[in-house]
C-alpha cells in the first residue's frame, strides 16, 4: 500500500477518494433500507391495494363502465392525502393507445411537484413499478399517459409493496455523476492541502536556515 | 448495427495514437485526429467520393495500427506517454457511446429537422456532400458540411442513418476539443487538471443556456453551436497551450482553424479569424532571437497557416457550391440583398453617415443593450461573463511566475476582448442585412455564446497554466478548484438531471419513436421514387419538416400546411389594415402543381374542414376514407388537363 502510495502518489490518492465515496454511498443507501424496514414495521409504510377512487383526476375523466380518459396532454391521478406516505406505486393498465411517458412524482414535504422528484416506470411482474425514495414522500402524483384521448383501464394499484433488497441500492443519475465528479474533486483539494503544508514547511526550514 | 461506431472509435483513436507517436502533444492528438478525418472526408468528398474516403480511412486506420504494433511490440520502442486528456477521450468517448445506445435519444428541437439531422441523414442515405442530395424542397445549403460529413463517418458501418450515433459523433468531436484543453498539464499536474475538465465540461450549461425549458441540447444536440464554441475554445488552448512554436506542436491549431470554419456559415469564418489574429499579434510581440526580418517572417508564416487554412476552407465551400449548386456566395442575399463587398461599406455608411435608417438604430441599440442587460447565461449578462474572463486573467498574470504567459495573459486580456468587438460588430451586420425585418433577433444567443465559451474557457486555462508555478505555490490551483465548486454548485442548482442526456429517460422520445414507425408504415406502401405531398393544416412548420426528414429517402413536396412554408400554396395577402387574409389557391391551381411538381402521393397527416370544403371534391372519395379513419394515402392520377385523386387499395 505504502509502496504504491509512493510509485503513483495521485493515482493512490484518486483511488482512495473513489472508494471512499462509493462506500459512503452505499451506507446511505444502506441506511435507506434500515429506515424503510423500520418504516414498515412501526406502520409508517403500509402495503395496500388502492381503487381509482381514493385519487383526484386532473385532465382526465371516469366512464361508466370504470375506464379512465384523458382529456389534456397531461392527466394526472393525485394522492392528496398527506398522512400517507408512499415509497412506491405498482400499477396494471391497460391502454387503448401508445402510452407514451409514465412518471410518478411526489412532495417530500408538502412543497410543489418538483421536476428532480420524479420516478419513472419500470416494468415489473407484468405491470409497472415506480421506485421512489426508500424513506417515501408524500402527495403522490402519478402522470399515467402524455396521449390525449387514451382509455385506460385500471386493473390494480398497490402502494407500498416491499420492494425486493437489490432495488434499494439502485443509484440514480444524479449518484453516478456525484460519484464521479465529488472524489476526484476531494482528491485535488487533499493534493492542494498538502502542496500548500509542504511549501510552508520549505519556507520555515527556509527562514531558519 | 450499433457496432459500428465501436470500430469507427477505434479507427479514430488509432490515428490519434499514431499522431502522438510521430511527437504530437498527447491531448491535442485526438483533436487533430479528429480534425485530419473532417477534412479528410470533406475534400475527398467534393470529388464524390465519401465512400471512398471511409473505406480508405479505415485501410489506413489499420495500417498505422500495424506500424504501432510493429514498433512498439517488435521493435520494443517506449511508447509515447499518454497525458490525461487522451485518457479522457478515449474512456469519455467510449462512455459517451455506451450511454447514448442504453437510450437511444432522438431528435427534439426545430433545426434538427429543418437542418442539421437533415443534413447528415442525406449524406449518410446518398454517401454524397448533403448539398448535391436530393430533397423534395428547394433547399438553401449554404450550412458547411464538417459536422454532417464527422457524422457520415462515425456511422460508417450503420446500415441507417442513427440519430442517436449523430449525437455520439458531436459529442466525441467535443470531447476532443475539451481534450486539447488539457495540454500544457503534466501527469504529475492532475489536480490542476482534473478540476480544468470539469470546468470545461460544465461550461457549455453555464453560457449556452438561461432557462431550461425542456430537454437541455447540450451534449445532446445536432445543432451546430456548442461543436463550434468548443472547437473555438480547442483552437485558442491549441496556441495558447502549446509547449512551443513549432509545426509539432501548432499541428492541431492548423487542422482546427479550417473545420471551425466549415462549422457554422460566415460564424465559422469570423472565429477562426479572430484566432489567427490573435496569433499574429502573440507572434510580434514575443521575445525572439534573430533580426527583425526573421522574427516578422516567423509571424507571418505562422498566421499565413492559420488564416490561409480558414479562407481556403471557406473559399473552398464556396466554390463548390458555386460549381455544383450553381450558388452566388459571394451574395449573401437576405433581407437587404447586398454581397460581401457590399455589406462592410453600407455599415460604414450608416455608422458614420448623418442618416441612419430606423432599422439601424433598432438593432444596434438592441445589441448594444442586450450585452449590458440580457442575461443569457447562468452566470448573468455578457458584461459579467466578459467580466469574469478578465478577472481571471489578471489574476493569472498577477500569480504566474513565467514571464512570458503573464505577456500571454496580457495580450489575451487585450485582443480577445477587441476580438469580440470585431465579432460582435460583424453579427450587427449580419442582423442589419441579411435577417429580414420580421426576424429580428433571432437566434442572439447562439451567435454570441460560442465566443463567450471560447474566452471563458481561454481564461481558465491561462488561470490554470499560470497556477502549475505560482507566487505562493497553491493559490491558483485553490482559485481554479474553487472555480470548479461554483460552476458545479450552478450546474446542481440549475439543471435538473432529468432534462440533461445524463438523466433523461428514454421514453422521453417515445413520440418521436411512435412518429418515425407510423412514417416507416407510410413509406413501406409508397412506390419508389415517390413524391408525396403531405396535407397537414394545423402545422406550424416543424411536422412538415419532421415529415421530410422522416421520409427520407422518399421526398416530399413543400406541400400544404406547415405556417410560413408553405410557399406555393396558400397565398398571405396582406390587408391594408395590416393584418394578413389567407386564400387558399383554386383546386384548378393546386391539381396544375401537382401535376408540375410530379407529385404522384398525396399523405393527409390532418386536413381541416376548410380543407375538405374547397378541395375534397378533387379526390373520388370526397376524403369519405380519410374522415372516416381508414385512409391517408391517396394515389395522383393524371388524367387530361386535371388530376383524379384516389385512396390506395
Amino acid at each position: 500500500m505504502k509502496r504504491l502510495y509512493e510509485k503513483h502518489p495521485g493515482g493512490a490518492l484518486c483511488g482512495a477518494c473513489y472508494a471512499l465515496g462509493l462506500l459512503l454511498l452505499l451506507a446511505l443507501h444502506f441506511a435507506g433500507f434500515v429506515q424503510n424496514r423500520v418504516a414498515y414495521s412501526n406502520g409508517t409504510l403500509a402495503h395496500a391495494e388502492l381503487s381509482v377512487d381514493d385519487f383526484e383526476l386532473r385532465e382526465m375523466v371516469e366512464t361508466e363502465d370504470g375506464m379512465l380518459v384523458a382529456t389534456g396532454g397531461d392527466p394526472q391521478m393525485l394522492l392528496l392525502d398527506k398522512e400517507r406516505r408512499v415509497e412506491n406505486v405498482y400499477m396494471e393498465v391497460g391502454y387503448s393507445l401508445p402510452h407514451r411517458q409514465q412518471m410518478a412524482l411526489w412532495t417530500p414535504a408538502g412543497a410543489d411537484y418538483d421536476i428532480r422528484a420524479l420516478a419513472y416506470a419500470k416494468d415489473q411482474d407484468g405491470g409497472t413499478v415506480f421506485w421512489l425514495p426508500a424513506a417515501g414522500g408524500q402527495s403522490l402524483r402519478i402522470d399515467p399517459t402524455s396521449v390525449p384521448g387514451n382509455v385506460m383501464e385500471i386493473r390494480r394499484i398497490e402502494i407500498n409493496r416491499p420492494r425486493p433488497f437489490y432495488a434499494f441500492f439502485i443509484f440514480t443519475p444524479d449518484e453516478w455523476l456525484l460519484l464521479g465528479v465529488l472524489p476526484a474533486l476531494a482528491a485535488s483539494g487533499i493534493e492542494l492541502l498538502r502542496q500548500g503544508v509542504g511549501a510552508l514547511r520549505r519556507r520555515k526550514a527556509g527562514d531558519a536556515a | 448495427m450499433s457496432a459500428g461506431i465501436l470500430i469507427t472509435f477505434a479507427a479514430l483513436v488509432a490515428v490519434a495514437l499514431l499522431l502522438a507517436e510521430r511527437g504530437i502533444n498527447s491531448a491535442a492528438a485526438p483533436l487533430a485526429a479528429v480534425c485530419a478525418t473532417v477534412l479528410f472526408f470533406t475534400v475527398l468528398g467534393f470529388f464524390g467520393g465519401l465512400q471512398a474516403a471511409g473505406w480508405l480511412y479505415h485501410i489506413l486506420a489499420l495500417a498505422a495500427v500495424g506500424w504501432l504494433v510493429w514498433r512498439w511490440a517488435v521493435k520494443k520502442e517506449k511508447m509515447p506517454s499518454l497525458g490525461i486528456g487522451f485518457w479522457f477521450f478515449v474512456l469519455g468517448g467510449l462512455g459517451i457511446i455506451v450511454l447514448l445506445w442504453a437510450k437511444q435519444p432522438m431528435f427534439f428541437s426545430w433545426d434538427e429537422f429543418s437542418t442539421w439531422g437533415t443534413a447528415a441523414k442525406l449524406t449518410k442515405i446518398y454517401n454524397v456532400l448533403y448539398s448535391n442530395a436530393p430533397v423534395g424542397w428547394p433547399w438553401a445549403a449554404t450550412q458547411p458540411p464538417a459536422l454532417a460529413n464527422f457524422t457520415y463517418f462515425m456511422q460508417f458501418w450503420g446500415r441507417e442513418f442513427s440519430e442517436w450515433q449523430m449525437y455520439a459523433a458531436y459529442d466525441i468531436l467535443q470531447f476532443a476539443a475539451i481534450a486539447a484543453l488539457l495540454r500544457p498539464f503534466e501527469k504529475k499536474q492532475w489536480n490542476i487538471a482534473a478540476p480544468v475538465l470539469v470546468i470545461a465540461l460544465v461550461t457549455p450549461f453555464m453560457l449556452a443556456l438561461y432557462r431550461i425549458p425542456m430537454l437541455v441540447g447540450v451534449y445532446l444536440t445536432s445543432y451546430s453551436d456548442i461543436p463550434l464554441a468548443l472547437l473555438f475554445a480547442a483552437a485558442l488552448g491549441c496556441y495558447f497551450g502549446a509547449e512551443s512554436k513549432d509545426a509539432k506542436s501548432l499541428l492541431a491549431l492548423y487542422l482546427v482553424l479550417p473545420v471551425l470554419t466549415l462549422t457554422k456559415d460566415l460564424v465559422g469564418v469570423a472565429l477562426a479569424l479572430v484566432v489567427a489574429v490573435l496569433v499574429l499579434a502573440d507572434m510580434l510581440l514575443e521575445k525572439q532571437d534573430g533580426g527583425l526580418k526573421k522574427r516578422l517572417l516567423r509571424a507571418f508564416g505562422r498566421f499565413g497557416l492559420c488564416a490561409g487554412g480558414a479562407v481556403a476552407a471557406f473559399g473552398a465551400w464556396s466554390v463548390y457550391l458555386s460549381v455544383t449548386l450553381d450558388v452566388d456566395r459571394g451574395n449573401l442575399g437576405g433581407g437587404a440583398n447586398l454581397t460581401m463587398g457590399q455589406m462592410p461599406v453600407m455599415f460604414l455608411k450608416e455608422v458614420f453617415g448623418s442618416e441612419k435608417s430606423e432599422k439601424f438604430r433598432q438593432i444596434t441599440g438592441e445589441l448594444v443593450s442586450l450585452f449590458f442587460n440580457g442575461r443569457i447565461t447562468f452566470l448573468g449578462t455578457g458584461l459579467i461573463v466578459m467580466g469574469l474572463c478578465l478577472g481571471m486573467i489578471a489574476l493569472a498574470a498577477f500569480i504566474t511566475k513565467d514571464a512570458p504567459l503573464r505577456r500571454r495573459c496580457l495580450l489575451a486580456g487585450i485582443f480577445v476582448p477587441l476580438g469580440f468587438v470585431a465579432y460582435y460588430v460583424f453579427m450587427m451586420m449580419y442582423y442589419l442585412y441579411i435577417f429580414t425585418d420580421e426576424q429580428n433577433l433571432v437566434g442572439y444567443e447562439r451567435y454570441v455564446y460560442p465566443y463567450y465559451i471560447g474566452f471563458f474557457l481561454l481564461a481558465v486555462l491561462l488561470l490554470a497554466m499560470a497556477a502549475r508555478r505560482s507566487r505562493f505555490v497553491v493559490e491558483g490551483k485553490a482559485a481554479i478548484l474553487l472555480l470548479c465548486a461554483v460552476l458545479c454548485l450552478r450546474y446542481a442548482t440549475m439543471v435538473p438531471s432529468v432534462y440533461t442526456l445524463w438523466g433523461v429517460d428514454s421514453s422521453e422520445f417515445d413520440d418521436r419513436r411512435e412518429f418515425a414507425a407510423a412514417v416507416d408504415d407510410i413509406t413501406a406502401r409508397l412506390p419508389e421514387d415517390s413524391r408525396t405531398f403531405i396535407i397537414s393544416s394545423d402545422d406550424d412548420g416543424l411536422k412538415w419538416f419532421t415529415y421530410c426528414y422522416e421520409f427520407l429517402p422518399w421526398q416530399v413536396d413543400y406541400s400544404y400546411g406547415g405556417g410560413s412554408v408553405d410557399g406555393h400554396f396558400v397565398v398571405n395577402e396582406k390587408l391594408a389594415d395590416g393584418s394578413v387574409e389567407r386564400h387558399l389557391v383554386s383546386p384548378e391551381d393546386w391539381a396544375e402543381y401537382l401535376i408540375e411538381q410530379g407529385c404522384d402521393t398525396i399523405f393527409v397527416d390532418q386536413a381541416d374542414e376548410a380543407f375538405i370544403d374547397a378541395y375534397g371534391y378533387l379526390f373520388s372519395d370526397g376524403m369519405r376514407e380519410y374522415v372516416r379513419g381508414e385512409e391517408n394515402l391517396y394515389h395522383v392520377y393524371i388524367e387530361g388537363d386535371g388530376v383524379r385523386i384516389e385512396p390506395f387499395e
